[in-house]
């Protein structure tokens, strides 16, 4: 009777030290990449550091002077205003071909595959250039329109070629819809057409409603990707023209790196940081007027 | 069951570990180590020299680091590579563009990691020998391994901070309006050197008014603080802005105001940033309106422009327009190669060698043929002439017959707040570019706010 007793908690133990064991390079990379580089940014957040030279604590002086920094409150108006434009429309965007290729014919996966591979190959580095050829005065958007727009140069219209790029990643969001709508019950819909539902009543009674999880999902992880833009918006034009894409980021490696100020850029980095939890918690505390939870 | 475990363990590491790498939708992929035409390069080149200098902890193997193009590029790497083969040992080379250089160097400099030997401009000196991240080269020179005495003294003191050495001025040149010679030929269309701001502006409008070709400002900092010296200021003091009031640094921007009014200034609404000189609209312009007939850098760049210029374009270079070229023109040390002082493998001496062997011997400068500018050495200079193309040629007798009868001294180097300072310039030429400010109106702002800035970046 020992013997087996001894047995089971051997095998219990053995199972919780594999999972240990699989999961340690996620956590060790968690540790040092993530969590002790954090604090490490918070302590200089509150210090003078130039990079170059050793941090020096001057308390809370860098984020008494970030409410005083104009270029700080534009810069977070642009990024939230970037914000609320490429999210719902990428989510929109999602939400439509969702809706498309909901039913299988035989060239779904393929247009499925299709329209998943911006998102993956979207944030590099190639397609950003891509991008900036693309739009250029002198690039294919403006032959194939016959126009003559910069689109790039010109101070209104640059934001919204970032956000275009933005808005072509949709394929991650859409796959999520259209998992999610697979797992509507079919007898639902059959139960509205025998009421006389037609496909507008029902998609807009049934599909929405019971999207409406997922969709808060997309939301609040897309807004807080949209809020840290960065790579695209240095690479296509770089803060400009005239600051119209400079984003709260740009902003903040700008100040850190080119102007050697490392530690008012680490502060402005955990005020990003508030502005976002407090986004993300006004989106929790509205949930339960839109959401529908089972 | 215990397969089927296993199995399932490994597929969840595989999937959190691919979750892990398309996390976040802004994270960019990080720079490969080639160069191309844009910024792209080396964004994240600072975690790679810490990776690199990981690797490389046997002795004998030095880094070496500069910014530059692919003429550059190749040239450098050719000349390592003789050296490397020469010497036994091996280089690494991590090669950048001018806007990503420093912050990689920086971020280099915080990881206590830097190159063995880098470039640097005499400019940025005072902060990274404040912070002792300079070797001091005058004990090398004293010692003969390092031999400066066929270079000048006045060269030698651009790349010295109070009384020590240390860096070595690795090309010499000078700002100045590089021009579509063939353009200008093929329309008639005469230039003169050492013009003064009026003729430039009319030189301006005769080239549009006869091909179309606009006209594009770039360096805007660089050429304000050109201009600035003929009122006798020096636009980025220790902790001012130089000139007694706005009007003495107003020039550039009234100039370009004037471009905007007069409709020879190009569309900048219809360019993208130009962030190598490959993308310049002299070289990248695919119709007259957005191309421009001349490009402002410094001389050294020419080889590189003409590089990357269309067939059948031949490039000319004249003096940038001042009031007074005289007082405004000056020989820069273009760029200087230091020895780091903090650095894991510290292999100084190995990299002095080197650096000696770079500035002086004639087989480093036949590969590279004055890339950077006029070679230091000046006896290395005048073997190399005969052996540069045509165009190298023409920089050289560029600096030698024009620019260094009308030079003056150099400026001094400038404070901490010329970074945020210049950056403020360049906005602010932005909206005079895009007329969306005055020139007087730009100039104003720039002498108030730029004042606070190098005040406040001094004070710290």
């Amino acid at each position: 009777m020992e013997t087996k007793h001894r047995k089971k908690m051997n095998m219990w133990q053995k199972e919780a030290l594999t999972g240990y064991f699989f999961s340690l390079p996620f956590i060790i990379g968690l540790l040092f990449f993530l969590v002790v580089p954090m604090f490490v940014s918070l302590y200089y957040s509150f210090c003078d550091f130039n990079i170059l030279s050793d941090a020096k604590w001057i308390g809370l002086k860098n984020y008494t002077a970030i409410f005083r920094d104009n270029d700080f409150y534009t810069s977070l108006f642009l990024t939230l205003k970037f914000a609320v434009l490429s999210v719902p429309l990428r989510l929109l965007a999602a939400l439509a071909v969702a809706l498309i290729l909901f039913r299988n014919t035989k060239m779904t996966p393929v247009y499925r595959a299709v329209f998943y591979f911006p998102s993956i190959v979207g944030s590099s580095v190639a397609i950003a250039i891509l991008w900036k050829r693309l739009f250029a005065a002198d690039g294919l958007i403006n032959s194939l329109f016959g126009t003559r727009v910069g689109w790039i140069g010109n101070p209104k219209t640059a934001i919204w070629v970032i956000i275009i790029l933005s808005v072509w990643q949709f394929g991650s969001s859409m796959l999520l819809f259209l998992a999610a709508m697979k797992q509507i019950p079919e007898s639902l819909y059959e139960a509205a057409h025998v009421d006389g539902a037609g496909g507008i009543r029902s998609f807009f009674t049934i599909t929405i409603p019971l999207l409406t999880p997922t969709i808060f999902f997309n939301l609040v992880m897309q807004s807080i990707n949209a809020f840290l833009i960065f790579a695209q918006a240095q690479l296509i034009t770089n803060g400009g023209p005239l600051k119209a894409t400079r984003f709260y980021v740009l902003y903040m490696y700008q100040t850190s790196f080119e102007f050697s100020k490392a530690g008012y850029g680490a502060a402005l980095g955990w005020m990003i940081v508030l502005v976002i939890m407090l986004y993300t918690l006004f989106l929790f505390r509205t949930k339960k007027y839109w959401v529908y939870e089972e | 069951m215990k397969r089927n475990n296993v199995l399932a363990l490994v597929l969840a590491a595989a999937v959190t570990g691919s979750l892990m790498g398309c996390s976040s939708d802004s994270k960019p992929e990080s720079g490969s180590k080639e160069t191309s035409s844009a910024s792209v390069q080396e964004t994240s080149s600072g975690q790679e020299s810490a990776a690199a200098s990981g690797d490389s902890q046997k002795a004998g193997e030095l880094i070496a680091a500069w910014w530059g193009n692919q003429t550059r590029n190749d040239r450098f790497q050719k000349m390592l590579d003789l050296y490397a083969q020469e010497n036994g040992i091996t280089i690494e080379t991590q090669m950048s563009v001018w806007d990503d250089y420093l912050v990689s160097i920086q971020a280099a400099a915080a990881s206590s990691d830097m190159p063995d030997l880098m470039m640097l401009q005499g400019a940025y000196y005072q902060e990274y020998v404040d912070s002792g991240l300079l070797t001091d080269l005058t004990p090398y020179v004293e010692s003969g391994v390092l031999d400066t005495s066929s270079i000048s003294d006045s060269i030698l003191s651009t790349t010295s901070v109070d009384g020590r050495l240390y860096g070595i001025c690795a090309g010499i040149n000078s700002i100045s309006c590089i021009y579509n010679k063939t353009l200008l030929d093929a329309n008639g269309i005469a230039v003169k050197d050492n013009m003064n701001l009026d003729e430039f502006a009319a030189l301006c409008k005769e080239v549009y008014e006869k091909t179309g070709y606009k006209t594009y400002f770039n360096y805007e900092s660089q050429l304000m603080e050109y201009m600035v010296r003929a009122n006798d200021a020096v636009l980025f003091g220790k902790d001012h802005i130089g000139g007694n009031s706005a009007e003495d640094i107003a020039d550039l921007f009234l100039l370009i105001e004037q471009g905007f009014k007069e409709g020879w200034l190009i569309d900048y609404s219809l360019l993208g940033s130009v962030s190598s000189v490959e993308e310049h609209p002299m070289v990248y312009g695919t119709s007259p309106e957005m191309s421009s007939w001349c490009a402002f850098y410094n001389s050294n760049q020419c080889a590189a422009l003409q590089n990357a210029a269309p067939e059948g374009v031949e490039l000319a270079l004249t003096t940038a327009p001042s009031k007074d070229v005289k007082k405004s023109a000056y020989l820069r040390e273009a760029m200087s190669l230091v020895v780091p002082a903090k650095t894991q493998r510290q292999n100084q001496d190995a990299a002095v060698k080197l650096l000696n062997w770079w500035i002086n011997s004639e087989e480093a400068n036949e590969i590279i043929l004055g890339e950077p500018g006029v070679p230091a050495n000046t006896e290395v200079a005048s073997q190399i002439t005969a052996l540069v193309d045509d165009t190298q040629a023409k920089v050289f007798t560029y600096i030698t017959d024009v620019v260094t009868p009308a030079a003056s001294v150099s400026n001094p180097p400038a404070g901490n707040g010329m970074a945020e300072a210049e950056n403020l310039l360049m906005e602010l030429a932005q909206y005079v570019e895009y007329g969306q400010m005055t020139g007087a109106e730009a100039a104003e702002q720039f002498f108030t706010e730029g004042n606070e800035i190098m005040a406040a970046a001094a004070s710290k």
